[in-house]
């Protein structure tokens, strides 16, 4: 970060009645590098994490990652600041990696990862009690990839929400920012669309 | 999901199990919405950690991308005095308003520059034409004098409706001439005895103007008849040296130049 970067000083902000998203916004269009620096360290796992649960896979994830904030970076003039600046990212980086999903999926390979660990890809995943089981690490990832393609797969509306609640971790009122919808009509686009999800995992099933 | 799978850490919120009213929905839809979350939810237990990397490419990746607003792009480096990257931040508007990558405005934006930067080389170039042109204009004029070809017999102007001088034999320099007939007595008009009766009578209304050295009885007699067919068709006798008929002079001048 170049010298005293505005988005370190909140009082100075909320004082001017401006967030700090804004005045970190401001600074990168001024083309300050620190701000931009700022902002990529800040958002990048936040980011790689949503398009991981979206993809399955983190090659994949980290470059949906990277789109995503090129895309951010090149519409950063048209931020309305409606919402928090995470989830307008959010919101990019899920249409990224939905859009990548699909191609993905169109393939149909999965990607086995390294067995030396380096490459985290569900299959070679370390169970939360730090054993390596292959066979549970396989069913797990059968079942994730059966989740992702059903979420890829729901209507465009309920998709959305759906992945901004539980992928991005984004709350409903802040969804209903981004969206540009009412809260009313953002709740009900994801009990709808949690409820086909469930209807088609279990019809999957059987 | 395995039976080993643990149980979710995250679930839907209490206000997110309500309908658009804020009422709690049937149970039986509720335990539905809670299974599909279930299902969500399992898969974000094993997020990656961030590569360190991942953060370096992508910055390396932002560092070569323009300013994403062209024109304040520009304008700040001016201010900065940045003269290197006011010129880069005009350089980078073709590859941002051709590349369907940026968005709309954006692009409109620095085409809107780059037309603007367009109009301004066309004028400073139209403005050098011109001023080029002046320059090579003004040097080929910029030359030798012509040498003036002055006349040393040019006739001196004569009025075209002077006082009537008829002289009776045509003199190859009527300018020469000239001050002698004007200086001379009105009645050394040519003897036009020959003119019918008809025309002789003189008519004060059309009376040519006065000449500097012409007598107000030189021109008295000088009236054109109308009766006359060639009244007009010479109204300088000096070029000519030829006595017109309408000429009516005095019959009194007459008697007196023959005199």
């Amino acid at each position: 970060m170049e010298g005293a970067s505005p988005i370190e000083e909140p009082a100075v902000a909320r004082r001017q009645g401006e967030t700090p998203d804004r005045i970190l916004v401001a600074a990168i269009l001024d083309g300050d590098q620190g701000a931009l620096r700022f902002l990529v360290e800040r958002e990048s796992a936040a980011l790689v994490r949503l398009c991981y649960r979206i993809l399955g896979d983190l090659g994949e994830a980290e470059d949906a990652a990277q789109e995503a904030l090129v895309i951010a970076y090149r519409a950063l003039g048209t931020w309305r600041g409606e919402g928090s600046l995470a989830g307008w990212l959010g919101r990019i980086a899920a249409r990224v990696a939905t859009r990548r999903a699909r191609r993905l999926r169109a393939v149909g390979w999965v990607t086995p990862g390294s067995p030396d660990g380096s490459d985290p890809s569900p299959l070679w995943a370390a169970r939360p009690d730090g054993s390596a089981d292959p066979l549970t690490a396989a069913l797990r990832a059968e079942e994730a990839a059966r989740v992702r393609a059903a979420v890829a797969r729901l209507p465009d509306p309920y998709r959305e929400v759906v992945v901004l609640r539980f992928f991005a971790d984004l709350p409903l009122a802040e969804i209903a920012l981004q969206l540009g919808k009412p809260l009313g009509t953002v709740k009900t686009h994801l009990h709808r669309g949690l409820l086909r999800l469930r209807d088609e995992l279990a019809e999957a099933r059987r | 999901m395995t039976p080993s799978t643990p149980r979710p850490r995250l679930t839907l919120l209490a206000d997110e199990l309500t309908d658009v009213a804020g009422r709690p929905l049937p149970p039986d839809e509720e335990r539905r919405l809670l299974e599909a979350a279930a299902l969500l939810e399992a898969l974000v237990r094993d997020d990656p950690a961030l590569r360190p990397e991942v953060v370096a490419r992508t910055l390396t990746v932002l560092a070569r991308e323009p300013q994403p607003r062209p024109l304040r792009a520009l304008v700040v480096a001016l201010r900065r005095r940045q003269v290197r990257q006011a010129a880069a931040a005009v350089g980078s508007w073709w590859s941002v308003a051709g590349h369907p990558g940026w968005p709309v405005p954006v692009r409109l934006q620095a085409a809107a520059g780059l037309a603007l930067v367009a109009a301004i080389a066309a004028g400073t170039l139209g403005l050098g034409a011109v001023a080029g042109a002046g320059l090579v204009e003004r040097a080929l004029n910029v030359g030798p004098p012509a040498s003036p070809v002055a006349p040393t017999n040019v006739p001196a102007p004569t009025p075209p409706r002077g006082p009537v001088v008829v002289l009776p034999t045509p003199t190859p320099s009527p300018a020469q001439e000239l001050p002698e007939a004007t200086g001379e007595e009105p009645s050394e008009t040519p003897a036009l005895t020959a003119l019918p009766e008809g025309t002789m009578t003189p008519r004060p209304a059309t009376t040519p103007p006065r000449q500097a050295g012409a007598t107000p009885g030189a021109t008295a007699g000088a009236t054109p008849a109308p009766a006359t067919p060639t009244a007009t068709a010479s109204p300088s006798p000096l070029s000519t040296g030829t006595p017109l008929p309408s000429e009516t002079p005095e019959p009194s001048d007459e008697h007196h130049h023959e005199d």
